[in-house]
């Protein structure tokens, strides 16, 4: 067994598993025929715990605190190769959202990466709550407020920008669509969960 | 007179922001070919973070992009979406409108309360399939007042502007010709590029900067290995985020918008139409390559 796997004390938890076909794509899980196409694929696998292809036969399997504490959730750039190659058509990038989902709601996301993409969704959702659209100089500088250690290496590329007009030290706010009342009635309806 | 091809233009999160040099560029290239664009009528976000972060927000990741579909159909036009992540949310959103009922109903419910409706058509166009198809190689080519020849030039579309299948307008999904056509149309060379749609890390360089420099190094050496002097894109993303990686390093190589590529077989002003200036890659050494001393 590989002992990078770390699956000593992990239990196979059903429970797991039934969350996850309760959720779009979470069933493909059962119709993977761990091929590898994905894992292949893939432009961050070199630097994931475990490719797509485990992922998903590790979440079908129930495998819940390796899955949910491997870096691979929050690797994923959304870059479609993998549901475009895959060879029963299936989506590998969208089971991984799933487990995202199930990071957040079993509260897995409060550090590292997982929480700054979860800082991330925060400030979108204010953001387009408020004013029906971001600045992504506002929401740059939003984030690193947040995430103040990478911010400091980032402030000589900061500085390059706003010499070349393309970033204001303090970025405005967007201006708001006149409307608002459509964001406040489409996050009644559907959230920023 | 000039025109606007039935088409509002997108801008985006980055408009007024860092990719600023994308838009004004490409309205001077747009406008020296005789277009303007007028800007969406109180268009929205595109909704691009709610439908990556996680699960559960794929009705806000629909209605968002649907608002500005709806918002286009009532003024009578198309929308011209020069971010490859606006223009691949929104088809995608439109697909899922239309092949998804439940989806479908979500959506229509909330759209009377916005004074809108949708019939699950607008017509929403990239840069590379405005000035490939909607201008065409012919008017570009009648413009040009240089010629390239001994420039070449690495292709790099991004991942996101073929894929998925189901809205890919372009000749293929994983290596389309339609940006190649352009460059050697202009007499520069292009040089072999494996890595055409391989993703960047795209917001990946907030959340996770080392996975993010790795992935976009390679990038550089595949173009730098088969000689390229310059990385042409089409995404906003992928041009910041290979400047990024090239930051400090001597041999650092130019990446420019293909529209920056063409206004200059154009002749037009580096800087006052071109925006080259605001790049972070200067580009004098590759147009001195060409004979053209700024």
């Amino acid at each position: 067994m590989d002992s990078r796997l770390n699956m000593a004390n992990n239990q196979p938890n059903p429970a797991f598993t039934e969350r996850l076909l309760q959720l779009p794509h979470g069933s493909e899980v059962l119709d993977c025929i761990n091929c590898g196409t994905c894992s292949a694929s893939c432009p961050t696998r070199n630097q994931m715990d475990l490719g797509p292809r485990r992922i998903m036969q590790m979440a079908k399997l129930g495998y819940d605190t390796t899955v949910l504490s491997s870096n691979t959730l929050w690797l994923c750039t959304s870059c479609f190769m993998c549901e475009n190659r895959c060879p029963r058509e299936l989506s590998p990038m969208s089971v991984i959202k799933n487990l995202r989902l199930m990071a957040h709601e079993q509260g897995k996301d409060r550090w590292g990466t997982g929480h700054k993409l979860d800082d991330l969704f925060s400030l979108f959702n204010e953001s387009i709550s408020e004013y029906g659209r971001t600045n992504d100089c506002d929401l740059a500088a939003a984030f690193y407020r947040r995430n103040f250690r990478d911010a400091v290496g980032q402030l000589g590329l900061v500085f390059a920008l706003r010499s070349r007009k393309r970033m204001k030290l303090i970025p405005p706010k967007p201006t708001s669509i006149q409307k608002t009342g459509d964001m406040d009635e489409l996050f009644r309806r559907m959230g920023g969960k | 007179m000039p025109q606007d091809l039935d088409l509002r233009m997108y801008p985006g999160c980055g408009r007024h922001g860092t990719s600023m040099d994308l838009y004004d560029s490409l309205e001077s290239v747009m406008a020296h070919l005789g277009f303007t664009f007028n800007e969406l009528e109180d268009w929205n976000c595109c909704g691009s973070t709610a439908a990556v972060a996680r699960a559960g927000q794929h009705e806000l990741a629909a209605a968002l992009p649907i608002r500005n579909l709806a918002i286009a159909n009532q003024n009578g036009k198309g929308i011209l979406m020069p971010c490859s992540a606006c223009y691949h949310r929104t088809l995608v959103a439109q697909h899922e409108y239309n092949s998804e009922p439940e989806l479908k109903a979500q959506v229509d419910a909330a759209l009377p309360a916005m004074g809108l409706s949708y019939e699950g058509e607008a017509r929403v166009v990239h840069t590379l399939e405005l000035l490939h198809s909607m201008v065409g190689p012919e008017k570009i080519k009648a413009a040009f007042k240089r010629d390239l020849k001994g420039l070449k030039l690495a292709p790099y579309y991004g991942c996101l502007t073929s894929r998925p299948k189901a809205i890919n307008v372009y000749s293929a999904v994983e290596h389309p010709t339609e940006m190649d056509e352009l460059i050697e149309l202009t007499g520069a060379t292009v040089t072999p590029y494996q890595s055409k749609t391989k993703c960047c890390g795209g917001s990946l360089i907030l959340l996770d900067k080392p996975t993010t420099d790795k992935i976009c190094m390679d990038l550089v050496e595949e173009a730098r290995a088969n000689g390229a002097d310059a990385i042409v894109t089409i995404c906003p993303m992928c041009q910041m985020n290979l400047e990024i990686i090239q930051r400090g390093d001597p041999n650092a190589m130019p990446v420019l918008y293909l529209h920056q590529l063409l206004g200059l077989a154009m002749g037009l002003d580096e800087e006052k139409d071109l925006c080259l200036h605001q790049s972070l890659i200067p580009h004098e050494g590759m147009m001195a390559k060409v004979g053209v001393h700024s």
